[in-house]
């Protein structure tokens, strides 16, 4: 018997390989730039589904390609439902709160209805994250087997605002935890074929690693903020009422103005890169999917030298090399991307999961992806 | 030829035969199962050169992999079409939307004069203001006389019943001959409009014009087009919200809602005893002076609006309705006194 995709050796722990290359994945977002551009944006939905099939099915696991079964006419319905979905209601809410109460634009009536417009907002915009990554993994097949979520997400749009507020009240340090409650409550409605995927990411090895960083942060922010606010008081005390501002003097101070906010915004990054790290290792390491276990090796200096030579590619190509920029995030992801076990073949069956006929509306509408493509 | 299929029911693999014949293929599979599937329900999947994927429509899971050349891959077509019942559904999705357009386009106008007086005066100020200062750049001329005389005539148009909502008038230094009815009753002049009006008469002419655009809520009118339609389709497109504002501008009024106007202002200068003959010459020469103009597609915005008959689309059909009137006008009196119109002429003074 001769199974034409089984890999050569027999391997105990079934593997994750990407094996695409870039001159033939920038023939795919070439093509895709100049459709996209003819197109007045219209293409983007079947450019990201091109890039996505190209992605898939340059990356084996156990010797098996991947299949992205996306359409972007699925993300173009998807697009236009979330734009109703979204501007609908804002609209009306803006104008009831307008005839309520026209007269006091800052009365009860007015705080009331943004406040129903930015927790709604933010509610679909978890809503939108939850569904938009099922959408993907619903469209994602080995061996003829899906994936899918078990959820619509409109319950973990709730948990997403939740979230939001602990972090508030915990003055920003509460983010280890939230992100990893939130990602432990996605992972564990995943499901591959018949098999359900279990998340048990925890965020207290990640705190004290975030805590540090988070301080150094606003120290640094602390110390330019006090820094320039020195400056403008010395340049408050210099200006002579109606004098023009003396270029000799503006220009530099603005340059290092820029320069201030640019070194502390950089410092900051890179402060929090190591916990960035720390929390992909965290995340993907306490994830697994039956016998499969997964893990990410991606350290601190591995995600600076990504984000270094992104950031390079880009300026250097005058802004052409974003185009690269998804085959970069994909090879990165899948070259740190460790597997540990299989899943077993002969008892993998078929999901009976409800795959969604549209997807990432509310993502698109709302301006982000759940992946760089 | 050898193959795999995966059935789509399990991850497991099942070794196979396959043999091609003129309507289909057969694939034998190694366990002593064989199925004829016909070449109408096959697709080519994802194919690389060492690999080919087929797929089939009754079973959206199912996948035949190949692992050398495949001669006959030519006559399978390539997966991407719909299953049809994914196909009824968008056609039914698109016919909708479509008839729902139509349905808006059908009842439009209706729509529009429900949906105008609905929103708020202060809603709209600040995108007339806005738009108002866009255009004059922000150099809006004032003098008290100036305006004591424009708020004067302004009171002596008021129609019987009264302005819809509060009405402001502002001159701007443009040399563009032309005048617009923004939301929120801001209604520009620009001065080369002052400056080719030969009597106040014929500024009276079109104050009364724009002041039946803001009775009729046109502008207001257009905005909710613009924001509607425009609005929607830059959201769908992923480019940020642009100038809603300027874009209605740029939308040149139908000829309904001209003629409309025309009545309008006819109407107006006739209870406030100001002669439409000022309206009627004024109307002449512009006329005149657009056929003189060549085509209307100006790259920049602010062309379009530089002559009073490209946002105000003219024919001699409006003119005549305005000639008549002029002819059975009774009684009048000069639309301003001669101080007042000097003073109006003087708002921009180019001393500078």
């Amino acid at each position: 018997m001769s199974d034409v995709a089984a890999p050569a050796g027999q391997a105990r722990t079934q593997q994750i390989i990407f094996s695409g290359n870039t001159p033939a994945f920038l023939g795919v977002a070439i093509i895709n730039a100049l459709l996209t551009i003819v197109t007045l944006g219209i293409f983007r939905f079947w450019a990201k589904t091109r890039i996505r099939r190209y992605l898939w099915e340059n990356t084996t696991f156990d010797g098996e390609p991947l299949e992205y079964r996306g359409r972007g006419l699925e993300l173009f319905v998807g697009a236009i439902l979330g734009t109703l979905i979204i501007f609908v209601p804002v609209f009306l809410i803006s104008i009831v709160a307008a005839l309520v109460d026209p007269n006091h634009p800052a009365g009860p009536v007015a705080i009331l209805s943004r406040l129903v417009l930015f927790g709604g907002l933010y509610y679909l915009f978890g809503v939108g994250y939850y569904r938009a990554e099922r959408y993907l993994i619903s469209r994602s097949s080995w061996r003829g087997i899906r994936g899918g979520m078990t959820k619509g997400g409109w319950s973990y749009g709730g948990w997403f605002i939740l979230m939001m507020l602990f972090q508030i009240v915990t003055l920003g340090f509460g983010r280890p935890y939230a992100q990893v409650r939130l990602w432990n409550m996605r992972m564990n409605d995943v499901m591959f074929g018949s098999v359900k995927a279990e998340a048990n990411a925890e965020w207290r090895p990640l705190f004290v690693r975030y805590a540090l960083s988070f301080i150094a942060a606003i120290v640094i922010y602390g110390v330019v903020i006090g820094l320039l606010v020195q400056d403008f008081m010395a340049l408050g005390l210099m200006a002579q009422p109606g004098a023009k501002p003396d270029p000799h003097v503006m220009l530099p101070l603005l340059g290092k103005i820029y320069g201030m906010i640019i070194v502390a915004s950089v410092a900051v990054g890179l402060i929090m890169l190591s916990y960035h790290a720390a929390y992909y290792r965290e995340i993907l390491g306490k994830t697994r999917l039956g016998g499969l276990a997964f893990g990410f090796t991606a350290t601190t200096g591995s995600w600076f030298k990504y984000y270094l030579v992104n950031v390079l590619i880009v300026v250097l190509t005058l802004g052409l090399g974003l185009m690269v920029m998804p085959y970069r995030a994909w090879k990165f992801y899948m070259t740190n991307l460790l597997t540990d076990g299989a899943l077993d073949i002969d008892h993998l069956m078929q999901t009976d999961l409800a795959s969604p006929s549209q997807g990432e509306g509310l993502a698109d509408a709302l301006g982000f992806s759940v992946l760089p493509f | 030829m050898r193959a795999v299929v995966y059935d789509g029911l399990s991850a497991r693999s099942h070794p196979a035969t396959v043999d091609v014949d003129l309507g289909g293929l057969t694939v034998a599979l190694d366990d002593g199962r064989t199925e004829h599937i016909p070449f109408a329900r096959l697709a080519r999947g994802d194919s690389r050169p060492d690999r080919t994927v087929i797929v089939r429509d009754d079973a959206p899971d199912w996948r035949l992999v190949i692992a050398e050349p495949v001669p006959w891959l030519a006559s399978v077509r390539q997966a991407g079409r719909m299953p049809q019942r994914t196909a009824i559904a968008y056609g039914a999705g698109a016919a909708g939307l479509v008839g729902l357009v139509f349905v808006v386009w059908l009842t439009g106008g209706r729509l529009l004069d429900l949906a105008a007086p609905l929103i708020p005066h202060r809603v709209l100020e600040p995108i007339g203001a806005a738009v108002a200062k866009q255009l004059g750049d922000g150099e809006v001329c004032t003098t008290p006389e100036g305006q004591a005389a424009l708020t004067h005539l302004l009171a002596r148009l008021r129609p019987a019943e009264g302005f819809v909502e509060p009405v402001k008038i502002d001159v701007v230094n443009v040399d563009a001959v032309n005048a617009l009815a923004l939301p929120g009753g801001h209604i520009v002049v620009f001065n080369g409009l002052i400056e080719q009006a030969k009597t106040s008469d014929e500024l009276a002419g079109v104050l009364a014009h724009e002041l039946t655009h803001v009775q009729l809520r046109h502008p207001t009118k257009a905005l909710i087009r613009v924001v509607g339609v425009i609005g929607f389709l830059e959201a769908l497109m992923g480019s940020t919200p642009g100038q809603f504002a300027g874009e209605a501008l740029m939308m040149s009024q139908s000829r309904d809602a001209e003629r409309a106007a025309d009545t309008g202002a006819l109407t107006l200068m006739s209870q406030a005893k100001i002669s439409p003959s000022g309206m009627a010459d004024f109307f002449k020469r512009m006329m005149v002076k657009h056929s003189h103009k060549a085509g209307k597609n100006a790259d920049d915005w602010i062309d379009s609006v530089s002559s009073f008959l490209a946002t105000h689309p003219g024919d001699e059909e409006r003119f005549s309705t305005i000639d008549a009137a002029a002819r059975k006008a009774g009684v009048t009196e000069p639309a301003m006194s001669a101080g007042d119109w000097d003073a109006v002429n003087q708002m921009c003074n180019h001393d500078d």
